[in-house]
């Protein structure tokens, strides 16, 4: 589904991501893990066509980013760290606009916006104004937003920041049923338990450089993936 | 502690008059020296606009002195130049400070830390007097001159002048205080913050119109009853000391102007700093609207993106005043033209020249330069521009949606202005059509013409909607280059031109005059619309 082949993006002299190359195939759930600047977010913003980048290639479902952004927006949905949504609208003008956006029908989007709302306990608040909404209920409206188009890829940075215990146990079964639809998923977490659980494959970014790409299992081997992340960042402090 | 408050609440403010986003000069080569060339450029802007506003006072103060200084009324003249900075100070920053002192995005993260909340309080307040120190040097600088110019003042006057102009800002700063903090009550608890902004702001701005444009009829009555208004005045003891002090050169009067200006102003400081938590933190979440199930129909992107603009233009109300009041104006003016344009044709009598037909299409037209929102649409995405560049829409699409929203809502007051003044002067319904088409092209100009003037200098990273919309460059640039762009057009091909022809083909004069500045305006709006649709695309998708 997501193939990035040798993606470099600086800003100014600094190197954000340094030549990183990952395939992310269809079924599957992706962690991506890595302590604070090591270029996590950048690479989902170079994926999500946010971002341009120096050299390399993505490709979504073989077609380039770069070249066609429009068309690879179309498969995928994004939600950020921090989702600074529209505070000037209600929240359901906002799914409304989203869904236009991505020409959802109306029936369709209105039973999904009914669903996912409902799942997720934000049904009164709809019609509120997205500046009354706390953290989490932006981070709610965020996620349903990226629900209600059917994308194919969904993109993550951190999506459980902010997220009561129930809606993020709601957020994991729907990443899993989407994964087993053939939806892909790749999100970016410091929550490495809740990584180890998901995820069926996992990569470990360091200062820009993918430094592990695998399965869950071989990755984490005997160990835990919090014991093998602390090892690699372990490894950077004697080295340094 | 307040020293690096100051300096940061400071460098926000200048950051926000005088520099571009340091983002998007990041990564190139002499982007020191190119940043340092357009600072210098905007600020010479600003010193520009500065000073053609002293000018415009200087005219209306040199008119009042010099009639009340004929009749040996100066102390009157002092009286009226501390009212009307005073009240100026007010207008200009009443809902700055609202937004500047209670609403600021960054309140909650200062609070966190350990910091006095009065020295998070003061910092704001100085950024604020520097706002209103500038206001009030409009009109006491002109002022100023007008008098050591035509007075003949001594030493001690033009020093106890100057001292009490330094003195004076600090009174309209506590009162400033207080209505922002009324009005920022009012706000939180009504359903339409937005519109009751609005209709505050044009009450005072009707007020300061009304002054404005009556100036000459009310310094004549000022001059006739130069005593009663004396004595009137009076009874407002600061403006009486600060007259005192600089016609009489009297010392007690200015020190009795400072406790007048400074007991205030440290109340309301003592007041604001007790309670100030409280007020920053209680603004949240006051309104609360239980969610029914409506249909809706789907709409396209490209209207779903017009929507968007409309929905944060009519949830800002400093958006709306700021940059869409030529649409207020131009209905309001439309009405007063059909009513009293019999009297501008009687002006001419005599002279072959009838006006009237002429004066709805540069009315309008100027009211279309005076209502740019797409100036600031680009800044306004700040934080949420993720959003856009995340979803799968087309940048000419987005682009399309700020041009169009700045047509959508100046096309009602086109409507009822050229209807209005059309059948009030007689005019064909041809000549009624190319009225409008000619204002919404000089509308289509201004749009396109402050959209590129934001894409070229946006400010993406705020913490202040208001200052971005009254103090932002792309927004300054826009505005003024638009009422000259407009002028430049409807002066000599609409009102010279339509003049002439009048005594050629009457019949047709206005018709072809209000066509030559049509097509003028659709020429300058292709020229600028291609420049959006490449290089400002360009620049767009680089943001």
């Amino acid at each position: 589904m997501i193939e990035i082949k040798h993606l470099t993006k600086t800003y100014g002299d600094k190197k954000a991501v340094d030549d990183l190359s990952l395939t992310i195939n269809d079924g599957l759930i992706y962690g991506f893990i890595g302590h604070n600047g090591a270029g996590k977010t950048t690479t989902i913003k170079c994926l999500c066509g946010i971002l341009g980048f120096d050299s390399g290639t993505v490709l979504i479902d073989g077609v380039s980013v770069a070249d066609h952004p429009l068309e690879c927006k179309k498969s995928l949905a994004y939600i950020p760290d921090n989702p600074d949504l529209y505070d000037y609208m209600t929240g359901i003008k906002f799914l409304n606009f989203i869904a236009d956006v991505f020409s959802v029908p109306a029936d369709k989007r209105s039973a999904d916006i009914e669903k996912y709302a409902k799942l997720f306990g934000l049904t009164d608040d709809l019609a509120s104004p997205i500046s009354s909404y706390s953290h989490g209920m932006k981070q709610k409206l965020a996620i349903i937003s990226a629900l209600i188009h059917d994308p194919k890829l969904i993109v993550l940075d951190e999506p459980f920041v902010g997220l009561d215990p129930k809606a993020s146990f709601e957020m994991k079964k729907i990443m899993r049923e989407r994964c087993d639809a053939g939806c892909a998923i790749f999100f970016s977490t410091h929550v490495l338990e809740v990584a180890e659980k998901l995820c069926d494959r996992v990569a470990i970014i360091k200062n820009g450089k993918l430094v592990i790409d695998g399965d869950m299992e071989s990755v984490r081997g005997e160990e835990s993936l919090e014991e093998v992340f602390l090892e690699l960042e372990n490894d950077t402090l004697a080295e340094k | 502690m307040l020293k690096i408050l100051v300096r940061s609440q400071l460098g926000q403010l200048s950051a926000m008059m005088f520099s571009r986003d340091s983002k998007f000069m990041s990564g190139k080569q002499g982007v020191q020296k190119q940043r340092s060339d357009n600072k210098t450029k905007r600020i010479l802007l600003y010193v520009f606009l500065f000073v053609m506003m002293c000018i415009s006072f200087g005219s209306i103060f040199s008119a009042i002195f010099l009639t009340l200084h004929e009749s040996g009324n100066d102390k009157l003249y002092f009286m009226l130049t501390a009212g009307l900075s005073f009240f100026f100070g007010i207008f200009m920053s009443i809902f700055t400070a609202q937004k500047m002192l209670y609403g600021a995005k960054d309140n909650e993260m200062l609070l966190s830390m350990p910091i006095r909340p009065v020295y998070i309080l003061l910092s704001r307040i100085i950024a604020l007097a520097v706002l209103e120190y500038i206001s009030s040097f409009m009109l006491t600088l002109p002022a100023l001159i007008v008098f050591i110019t035509f007075g003949s003042p001594g030493a001690l006057q033009i020093i106890l002048f100057i001292l009490s102009s330094l003195v004076m800002p600090l009174l309209s700063l506590a009162i400033v205080m207080v209505l922002g903090r009324v009005f920022a009550a009012i706000s939180a608890r009504a359903k339409h913050k937005s519109i009751v902004q609005l209709i505050v702001s044009l009450i005072f701005l009707g007020a300061y119109f009304y002054i404005y444009t009556n100036i000459m009829s009310f310094v004549e009555t000022i001059a006739d009853n130069a005593q009663q208004i004396n004595a009137a005045i009076a009874f407002v003891r600061p403006l009486l000391r600060f007259a005192e002090a600089s016609a009489n050169g009297s010392i007690v009067s200015f020190l009795l102007l400072v406790l007048w200006c400074v007991i205030p102003f440290a109340l309301v400081l003592w007041w604001l700093s007790h309670g100030f938590i409280q007020i920053v933190t209680s603004e949240r979440g006051a309104v609360r609207v239980k969610y029914v199930k409506k249909h809706v129909d789907r709409k396209s992107p490209l209207r779903a993106l017009l929507s968007r603009e409309l929905s944060r233009f009519f949830n800002m109300s400093q958006y709306m005043l700021n940059c869409g009041l030529g649409t207020l104006m131009a209905v309001v003016l439309s009405v007063f033209l059909a009513i009293k344009g019999g009297e501008l044709d009687s002006a001419f009598t005599g002279t072959g020249v009838a006006l009237t037909t002429l004066f709805p299409v540069l009315l309008l037209s100027f009211s279309a330069s005076m209502t740019c929102t797409s100036c600031v649409s680009i800044s306004l995405e700040g934080n949420t521009f993720w959003l856009l560049r995340s979803l799968p829409v087309k940048t000419k699409d987005v682009l399309i949606s700020k041009v169009l929203m700045n047509l959508v809502i100046f096309a009602p007051a086109v409507i009822i202005g050229a209807t209005v003044t059309g059948i009030a002067f007689g005019m064909s319904v041809a000549e009624i059509v190319m009225t409008m088409l000619c204002a919404m092209l000089a509308q289509l100009m201004t749009a396109l013409f402050g959209l590129l003037m934001n894409l070229a200098l946006p400010k993406l990273e705020w913490t202040n909607s208001t200052v971005v919309i009254k103090q932002s460059a792309s927004v300054v640039i826009a505005l003024f280059g638009s009422m000259i762009g407009v002028l430049a057009v409807v002066i000599p091909l609409t009102l010279l031109l339509g003049i002439t022809l009048q005594t050629v083909i009457p019949a047709y004069a206005t018709l072809i005059a209000v066509t030559a500045s049509a097509l003028a305006f659709a020429f300058i709006s292709a020229i600028l619309a291609a420049i959006l649709f490449t290089a400002g695309a360009r620049r767009y998708n680089n943001l």
